[in-house]
């Protein structure tokens, strides 16, 4: 039994890149900031910006395409490690090295309001991946 | 406030026995890496397939967990996403992203998939010979926050 679920609220950091693959389905990335903020041993308060890739495939990536920098949404999803090779600069010559990027595959996008006062028009905007 | 959520639940099981050192202020960091195992049906040959993921997992102030988290336990984690950066030997940016664990569950189970079989949980866990988790200074030629490297993940 096994189970690999995220969830995430925060702010994409810039407008979503697409792409088409070459067996014709669509490909939609962003980057999504969470800021965690926490009570430190002096009483003040610390915070982190975490950032998170996102990957949406099939029909949600048309969604997720339409989405702008700013926007504020819930991402729900699955954790995957990707290990890919990558062409780096090593002197003079140019190596090959493998680079392990994580990545959350989103299954589902919510749009929240951004006065964040309003559940039910971001329930409108919701679009659920195809089962 | 922040309005951000952050948050991670995997069910899973311990690649390898987990690995606790210490801090200089004494705090102990406990990690492991966790299987998470996707399984789907291929659209063209119609044959299930599956994909093993592996999830390096980070928890704080747990030492006397660690003693039961072993090679093949099955664990509960929840926490959330962190990724960090260090240089490595030749000077390049490298970003690891970990789950910070805040609840960790033992669901039984050691040395296969198959959950529960040995009794439920904590009932079944304590083994005398546990070793206790030695700190260990970090001599070898890692970044400090590094325990586990890819070395350990088998693919």
């Amino acid at each position: 039994m096994f189970k690999n679920h995220v969830d995430l609220i925060g702010f994409l950091g810039s407008d979503p890149e697409q792409r088409q693959l070459e067996n014709g389905s669509q490909l939609t990335s962003f980057s999504l900031a969470t800021k965690t903020s926490w009570k430190n041993d002096s009483g003040s308060y610390d915070s982190r910006t975490e950032w998170h890739r996102i990957v949406v495939w099939g029909k949600l990536a048309q969604f997720a395409a339409s989405l702008t920098k700013g926007a504020h949404i819930e991402v729900e999803g699955e954790l995957r490690h990707r290990t890919y090779q990558k062409q780096i600069q090593a002197g003079k010559k140019a190596v090959a090295v493998d680079v392990t990027a994580a990545e959350i595959h989103a299954s589902a996008i919510r749009k929240l309001d951004r006065n964040g006062s309003s559940a039910s028009s971001g329930e409108d905007l919701s679009e659920e991946a195809p089962e | 406030m922040a309005r951000s959520v952050n948050k991670v639940i995997l069910i899973g099981n311990l690649g390898r026995d987990a690995e606790t050192k210490f801090t200089p202020s004494g705090t102990s960091v406990t990690r492991f890496p966790l299987a998470t195992t996707r399984r789907w049906k291929d659209q063209q040959s119609g044959e299930w397939k599956d994909e093993t993921n592996w999830t390096n997992v980070t928890v704080w102030r747990q030492e006397n967990l660690a003693n039961y988290l072993t090679k093949g336990k099955q664990v509960y984690v929840e926490g959330r996403l962190q990724t960090r950066s260090y240089d490595d030997k030749d000077g390049k940016k490298v970003y690891a992203t970990d789950v910070i664990a805040e609840d960790i569950l033992l669901l039984g189970g050691r040395g296969d998939s198959a959950p529960m079989e040995e009794g439920s949980g904590m009932a079944s866990a304590p083994r005398a010979q546990a070793p206790r988790p030695r700190p260990s200074a970090s001599t070898h030629d890692e970044p400090p926050e590094m325990g586990i490297t890819d070395d350990d993940i088998p693919f």
